[in-house]
């Protein structure tokens, strides 16, 4: 087969490995410029886990997905047309900086113009939205690997409804399991595909292929 | 002085372990003892020698895998197009200049069997007079292929299929070590031409390390890394190790402001979960890490998925990026390996016979230095 286009990005997830080689690729390309710093289009997921932005498979919090309507006609959840226009400056149920997190970078120049002293200098952490000095404590992969996880992996809410006693193997070294769930949105592919909210022409293919297991 | 090396005749040098400085046997350079070379030095022109590629590249070839590829014409095509010293040198085109990183990166392109076709077809030239098997034709379909260090930028292209790895690459095959061996009947660099199991060697079984033998984790009055620390310590005592990090090689990429994005912003110290509990620390509570040997500051993860009574830091951190002033020692806290200390393993320093033999970042002793013990604690507020 003679294949002339690429149609989408697709993840094999049985063999995603948590490198987030896709992340970065996209990262570089799209969201590598200011203001778009807590802005991860591609992500990779530890789960069980919260997710970026956090929590986000919670519905009744995000009021995300579809209904069917009295005609049978599937609606947003979120939105209608006059929703839409009413709530045009005020849209409570979208994730907030918080709930990606605040970006940060360090101080790299004090490497180079620290004052003499007995300890070698080092590049503290900055906020990039406040330019202050700041506590990190979220992240677009927080979760990473389990981390936190009696916080993040806890309280994922895919867990709702699972059994206390198969929760508690979750915190049980030789019986704990996780994976990985590599998501893309694929605006780069095909721009109207996932986000009904926006429609935005990015039609170059990302600049790497996801690494698996198989090829490392 | 150099020792007995690899994938030469200095393999047959020792079969058996004899100590001349005891005494044991007559000290013979190069046979019982490492080989001895007069090196005259030109101090004054140590700079030079330093930003250029000496001539002994062009009159020996570069070796590797017991294979000596001759790349007389490369040196002095690569000396014509990045000289040093203009004029000097064996061909009056001077020596070729390593000044700059990416002249250093040329010339690693242009020799190296890997990056230059030509090469690899030497190379295979070679080992076919070494094996009497059939092997050009692995290097035939790329034997014009030739990266230069604008093509690897361009676009990150394959390496070539060379004896001096193990793999046949042709045809889009991912790199998977040992394929030229078993396909090709080449010989493996050992004592019998095959892998070895069982290490004959006398030192090996004076250690039991002759076959694949547990060995459990060492002891921590053994190691006597805690003793001081203990009494600063409150808590319990964990076993500390060091892993390869999920980013990085090595410490390259660690410090990348997208790497440190994916990382918590830093280099966590994971915890068990209930080992957290206990110690009073939640996920992302600044800890101080120590020992006798040193001590290491950074914020903590606690996870299900580390066993109990570990801590591991992914190696290998910088210092560069948020390492604060350690409470305990009032200094700035050090990385991971701070809490270490290198401890050579004995077999690995017997060579002189067969594949045991020394050579370069290949075989010889290795610090073995990932698994020792320390205390953790919570601490309030980082002080940088």
């Amino acid at each position: 087969m003679n294949v002339r286009a690429q149609m989408s990005m697709l993840f094999h997830v049985d063999k995603c490995i948590g490198c987030h080689t896709c992340s970065v690729a996209c990262k570089n390309i799209w969201t590598d410029r200011k203001g778009a710093e807590y802005m991860w289009w591609n992500n990779v997921e530890t789960r069980p886990g919260a997710g970026y932005p956090t929590g986000w498979e919670d519905q009744s919090h995000y009021q995300g997905g579809w209904r069917r309507d009295k005609s049978g006609r599937l609606t947003l959840r979120l939105q209608s047309r006059a929703r839409s226009l009413a709530r045009l400056f005020f849209s409570p149920s979208l994730p907030e900086l918080e709930d990606y997190y605040e970006p940060f970078t360090f101080r790299y120049q004090d490497l180079f113009d620290a004052p003499a002293s007995d300890d070698q200098p080092t590049a503290i952490p900055v906020s990039l939205i406040t330019g202050k000095e700041m506590e990190i404590t979220s992240g677009p992969n927080w979760d990473d690997d389990l981390s936190g996880s009696p916080i993040y992996a806890a309280n994922d809410p895919n867990w709702d409804g699972v059994p206390e006693a198969t929760r508690q193997q979750m915190s049980e070294i030789e019986r704990v399991v996780y994976n990985y769930l590599p998501r893309i949105c694929n605006h780069c592919l095909n721009p109207s595909s996932t986000h009904p909210a926006s429609r935005r022409v990015q039609a170059v293919r990302c600049t790497s292929e996801p690494r698996t297991a198989s090829c490392s | 002085m150099l020792p007995l090396q690899h994938d030469t005749p200095d393999e047959l040098a020792q079969p058996e372990v004899r100590d001349w400085t005891r005494g044991e046997v007559e000290a013979i350079p190069g046979k019982t003892m490492p080989k001895f070379a007069v090196v005259e030095r030109d101090y004054s022109s140590l700079y030079e020698r330093m930003v250029s590629l000496g001539i002994g590249v062009r009159d020996n070839g570069v070796a590797a895998h017991g294979l000596r590829i001759p790349v007389k014409d490369y040196y002095d095509e690569l000396a014509a197009r990045q000289p040093r010293q203009p004029n000097g040198g064996p061909t009056g085109h001077g020596l070729p200049s390593l000044e700059v990183d990416r002249e250093v990166c040329e010339a690693i392109l242009a020799l190296d069997p890997a990056s230059n076709g030509e090469l690899a077809h030497r190379a295979f030239v070679a080992e076919e007079a070494k094996t009497g098997r059939s092997l050009t034709q692995l290097s035939d379909p790329q034997r014009n292929t030739r990266y230069s260090f604008a093509d690897i930028v361009a676009h990150p292209p394959r390496v070539l299929t060379t004896p001096t790895w193990s793999a046949n690459v042709n045809k889009g095959r991912p790199y998977s070590p040992f394929t030229l061996n078993v396909e090709e009947l080449i010989p493996w660099r050992t004592l019998t031409g095959r892998q070895h199991f069982y290490l004959d060697h006398e030192s090996y079984m004076a250690w039991g390390e002759h076959l694949p033998s547990y060995k459990p984790r060492p002891d921590h009055a053994m190691l006597s890394e805690t003793e001081r620390s203990m009494v600063e310590a409150q808590g319990r005592m964990l076993n500390y190790i060091t892993p390869h990090g999920k980013w990085s090689i090595h410490s390259t990429y660690s410090d990348n402001l997208r790497m440190q994005t994916l990382s918590r912003g830093g280099y966590p110290v994971w915890l068990n979960d209930k080992d957290a509990v206990e110690m009073g620390i939640h996920d992302n509570d600044w800890v101080e890490v120590f020992n006798d040997n040193g001590v290491f500051v950074q914020r903590s993860v606690t996870s299900a998925r580390i066993p109990r009574g570990t801590v591991f830091v992914y190696h290998a951190t910088e210092r560069t990026v948020g390492i604060p002033i350690s409470p305990l020692r009032n200094k700035r806290a050090g990385m991971n390996n701070s809490l270490i200390r290198t401890r050579l393993k004995p077999v690995l320093m017997s060579g002189g016979y067969a594949q045991f033999t020394y050579f370069f970042n290949y075989w010889g002793p290795t610090g073995v230095n990932r698994d020792t013990f320390v205390f953790v604690r919570r601490i309030d507020k980082p002080d940088f």
